[in-house]
């Protein structure tokens, strides 16, 4: 069991880590940034720019897939899975 | 060439059979309880994937090929969206939860106190913004149908598709009202239908790449203009567009109840992240690759939004258009599924509910059949939607105008997203200000963008587009306040949000919040430190439990309420029985009929049947710290309830004290008077005799006057012991400790108790041990051991009378022992024996006042020391001294 003060230290650090993939999308694919790449050129045929979307796309998701896997670990979030909650309990147990 | 239209229709129905039957499976494995494998990541991130319509399927090759990259915005704000679910689409999802959200109205009206008429505008809207998005589906899919099987009756085939869908839509969106209760079947057939979209599309692209040769092969003689859309590229319209769309994602009902309502696990979310804006990428790949080779191979007047069809129809590849054809089938049944699905849930909800709740007579929500009303409503809803759809698309005659109307839809919907953030991030957020926000916005939505859609033929005239109403210039509706050279879509965007988001914030800050809203906007905003169920939404009153068990029977049907009922009569321990219509109770309650009718509706429904006042500002000072200050309340109350019993308990505890004394007091007296009494009359019948009688003789003179001494004696000696023990019970009379030496205070008092022995023959042993040091008044130890002495050989009735003192110690402590062989006390005798006036069996007969052992204690506990009696082993008693040893007695101990 990690210390708590660790835990939050570790949480916040994996949330700033998730903030800046955001802006760091948004910077490059929805700001002038992109518009640098817009580039009259081709790479083995395909147009550049069609790689710079796809590249950066891919690699959005990439990077979200990581974090989304520290981000789930309940002891990186520091807060009760809905489903966890004690008040929640019985959503869980009860079949539909 | 073309398939047949037997054939085609075969597929059709076939393809739509096969969605029943997944959805049936799925359904019963639901109410089996075997739908583990449903609640997984994957199922859900599928479901999220309806927001691909038919539009997405056909229109984005179109899209690529008339605009180059700018389709691809449409899929990045989603992507961006979901990169940054933590901050708002997993706020979004535990609010859903926790307050059991039924819709994107539920959500709004709920944060905004419940309120009834933000519900009916958000209602509204998202009708006005889904039907020609359902309309545009249709048409999609006629005209992919005529492509594929030839001329054919459009309308027709619009029509039965429309009939269709309402049925599979009626059969498996309304089997129950809860939005708990999730719709397993539908979104099994959903998922289903998004792996056969991607499936679909993927396989194109890569036809299109195989049959060009490589993927480099396609863009050969292609200058990059023509793919990245010309000069534009990454202008205003490309940021609007990607705000648009994201906005959508959120906003859009169908994607509010994928993403939200139909969440079973908040940690899917985490996995929709990625996998989402994956599934995003995997239909955006080839979408290019199809447009550059469409525009190649195909001839100039052929219409790009087709090219998905055409080109594997003009290649031979009649299998591959099947496959496209399903492809885009699946995309545009499964939006209208859900979005009528999402649509009729608001409608019953927010408007049907109401006025039914209205023209019903008060009483009537626990009589009548709600239950079967709302399913009802729910289904003609769905009707309606669906039909004003084909009306819609019968009457925009399939003109190509409907095809903006996606982006229009969108931007209808956006006027949402003040409110909706507003609402989950700022406090100070008020209905009012909602509600101002979202009227202008969509009055200036509908003014710069959905009315000038129809070209000057609905409403607004071709003149008036060009010149303004009456020819006013600033009054243009795609140049408002002379704002020209937009973009129409950025144009009406910058206008309708800038002005929504204005108006809402002002109108929030200068507006009064009701105690409700307050309440709500702190649970919202705080969702995750706080929880619903420990809020009442409701002051002090009273209901009839039966009443609210059958208004809960009439929405969550019969089972679901008595459970309910069941579980909340266990919690406040009274199982079996109806629960107590308390504050908490109600609350519950009214959170599960909400999950079945909408915040509003619920709240309308219990408050109108508990006839309960709406909470009031007194009972909620301030809410901004409300949380705190609830708990903090409630921690202050229930200590100052402990401390009040506490108080009543020792209260009671003094009382009770106070009255024993009484009794004791009053006994004490009776007895003092009766002891005095004895001595007293014969002191006075012996005086009378003296005065009065002159013959008595000189002897007889001297004889009473003896006696009357004595007695006088007598009663002088009671009256000091008297005295004495109500002052060392009082502890008015205070003894000086100091070291003694015990053997030397007991030989002493052996010694002056040793004419009293002689005379009746009684042998003292005395056994001093060692020579100890204790703290006492040495005075009155002698006082108490004599009188321990002169009982024993008083009473004493043995043939031989022996009395042996003996001293002993045990930690810090030293015992004097009074033993004599003549029987003892008994043990009941022993409980009173140190009661005032009791006299021992042994001493029935004498005339002591029974005051002996009584004072002797409470020298002994005066001194911190106690006089007791003990039992040895063979049943005999005797009684013990115990006193405290002298300090510098202990240290010799502990040297020794």
């Amino acid at each position: 069991m990690k210390d708590r003060a660790e835990q939050f230290f570790t949480s916040r650090r994996v949330r700033d880590r998730a903030a800046i993939l955001t802006l760091i999308g948004m910077l490059l694919l929805v700001s002038p940034i992109a518009g640098v790449f817009q580039i009259d050129a081709k790479i083995g045929g395909i147009p550049v720019t069609l790689i710079y979307l796809f590249a950066v796309w891919a690699l959005l998701i990439i990077g979200t897939a990581l974090l989304s896997r520290q981000m789930t670990d309940e002891a990186t979030t520091g807060e009760i899975p809905p489903d966890r909650h004690p008040d929640r309990r019985r959503d869980a147990d009860t079949p539909p | 060439m073309t398939l047949s239209g037997d054939l085609l229709l075969g597929v059709c129905l076939a393809y739509v059979a096969a969605l029943f039957i997944i959805a049936a499976l799925v359904d019963r494995a639901a109410a089996e309880g075997r739908f583990r494998w449903l609640q997984s990541p994957l199922i859900y991130t599928l479901s999220i994937s309806v927001y691909c319509t038919s539009w997405t399927f056909y229109g984005a090759v179109g899209s690529a090929a008339r605009n180059g990259l700018e389709f691809i915005t449409i899929y990045l704000g989603p992507t961006l969206v979901f990169v940054g679910w933590f901050w708002l689409l997993r706020k979004l999802v535990r609010i859903g939860r926790e307050h059991r959200i039924t819709s994107i109205a539920d959500l709004i009206s709920s944060r905004y106190g419940k309120s009834a008429s933000l519900a009916v505008l958000v209602t509204l809207i998202a009708v006005v913004a889904t039907t020609p998005y359902i309309a545009l589906q249709l048409q999609s899919l006629t005209r992919s149908y005529q492509v594929v099987a030839g001329e054919s009756n459009a309308v027709a085939t619009a029509f039965w598709i429309a009939a269709g869908l309402a049925v599979f839509t009626i059969l498996f969106g309304t089997r129950n009202l809860d939005a708990n209760e999730r719709h397993h079947g539908v979104v099994a057939a959903i998922a289903v239908e998004a792996v056969v979209k991607l499936f679909a599309l993927l396989s194109i692209g890569l036809f299109v790449v195989i049959s060009a040769g490589g993927l480099g092969e396609i863009f050969v003689d292609v200058p990059t203009d023509v793919v990245y859309g010309g000069e534009e590229f990454y202008g205003t319209r490309w940021v609007t567009l990607t705000l648009l769309s994201a906005t959508a994602i959120i906003c859009l009902p169908r994607q509010f109840q994928v993403t939200v309502v139909e969440n079973v696990d908040e940690r899917h979310l985490a996995t929709a992240s990625w996998l989402f804006p994956a599934y995003l990428f995997g239909m955006c790949l080839f979408i290019v690759p199809i447009a550059i080779y469409g525009l190649k191979t195909m001839p100039a007047d052929a219409n790009p939004d087709l090219y998905v069809l055409t080109v594997p129809l003009t290649a031979g590849r009649s299998d591959l258009a099947l496959l496209a054809f399903i492809g885009g089938f699946s995309s545009a049944t499964s939006m209208v599924i859900v979005a009528a699905i999402a649509v009729s849930t608001m409608v019953s909800n927010h408007i049907v509910m109401p006025i039914a709740l209205r023209l019903l007579p008060s009483g009537q929500e626990v009589s009548g059949d709600v239950r079967n009303l709302l399913i009802l409503s729910r289904r003609v809803s769905i009707a309606v939607i669906l039909g004003l759809g084909f009306l819609y698309f019968q009457l925009s005659g399939g003109s190509d105008a409907l095809a903006a109307i996606g982006l229009i839809a969108f931007a209808g919907v956006a006027q949402f997203l003040p409110a909706l953030l507003g609402g989950v991030f700022w406090r100070g957020a008020t209905a009012r200000g909602a509600l101002a926000g979202m009227i202008s916005g969509v009055v200036i939505w509908a003014y710069t963008l959905l009315l000038p859609s129809f070209e000057g033929t609905f409403l607004i005239s071709s003149a008036m587009l060009a010149q303004g109403p009456r020819g006013i210039d600033v009054l243009r509706p795609q140049a408002l306040m002379g704002l020209n050279g937009l973009d129409p879509l950025v144009h009406a965007m910058v206008w309708s949000l800038s002005v929504n988001v204005l108006v809402f914030m002002t109108v929030s800050v200068l507006s009064e919040m009701s105690p409700l809203e307050r309440l709500q906007g702190a649970l919202f905003v705080d969702v995750f430190n706080t929880t619903s169920e420990s809020h009442a939404t409701f002051a002090a009153g009273s209901a009839n439990a039966e009443d609210l068990f059958i208004l809960a029977q009439r929405i969550l049907g019969t089972e679901p309420a008595r459970r309910l009922f069941d579980e909340i009569a266990a919690r406040q321990g009274r199982p079996g029985n109806l629960p107590l219509p308390s504050q908490d109770m109600i609350t519950r309650l009214e959170r599960e009929v909400a999950g079945s009718i909408g915040g509003a509706s619920a709240h309308a429904m219990i408050s109108r049947l508990a006839g309960k006042a709406p909470l009031s500002m007194n009972e909620l000072i301030d809410i901004a710290d409300e949380t705190s200050r609830l708990i903090e309340t409630s921690r202050a109350l229930s200590e100052k309830t402990d401390e009040l019993q506490q108080t009543a308990r020792q209260l009671r505890e003094a009382n009770e004290r106070l009255r024993m004394l009484d009794a004791q007091k009053d006994d004490f007296l009776s007895q003092v008077s009766h002891e005095l009494r004895t001595p007293m009359t014969s002191i006075r019948s012996f005086s009378e005799i003296l005065l009065e009688d002159g013959s008595l003789t000189d002897k007889d003179r001297a004889r009473f006057a003896k006696i009357i001494n004595d007695e006088s004696i007598r009663l002088t000696g009671l009256l000091d012991e008297i005295l004495d023990l109500s002052g060392l019970e009082a502890g008015g009379i205070s003894i000086t400790r100091e070291p003694i030496s015990l053997p030397r205070a007991m030989a002493a008092a052996v010694d002056t108790i040793s004419a009293l022995a002689q005379q009746r023959g009684v042998t003292i042993e005395i056994e001093p041990g060692a020579d100890m040091t204790v703290m006492a008044g040495g005075d009155r130890l002698r006082q108490v051991l004599i009188n321990l002495l002169s009982n024993a050989i008083k009473y004493n009735a043995a043939a031989e009378p022996r009395v042996r003192v003996v001293a002993h110690t045990t930690a810090g402590t030293a015992f004097v022992d009074v033993i004599d062989n003549g029987g003892g006390i008994g043990r009941d005798e022993a409980k009173t024996v140190f009661d005032k006036f009791s006299r021992g069996q042994r001493a029935a007969m004498d005339q002591g006042a029974g005051l002996g052992l009584p004072i002797s204690r409470a020298i002994m506990r005066a001194m911190r020391g106690d006089l007791t009696v003990q039992f040895a082993k063979d049943g005999s008693s005797f009684f013990r001294i115990s006193v405290e040893l002298a300090r510098d007695q202990l240290v010799e101990d502990a040297a020794g």
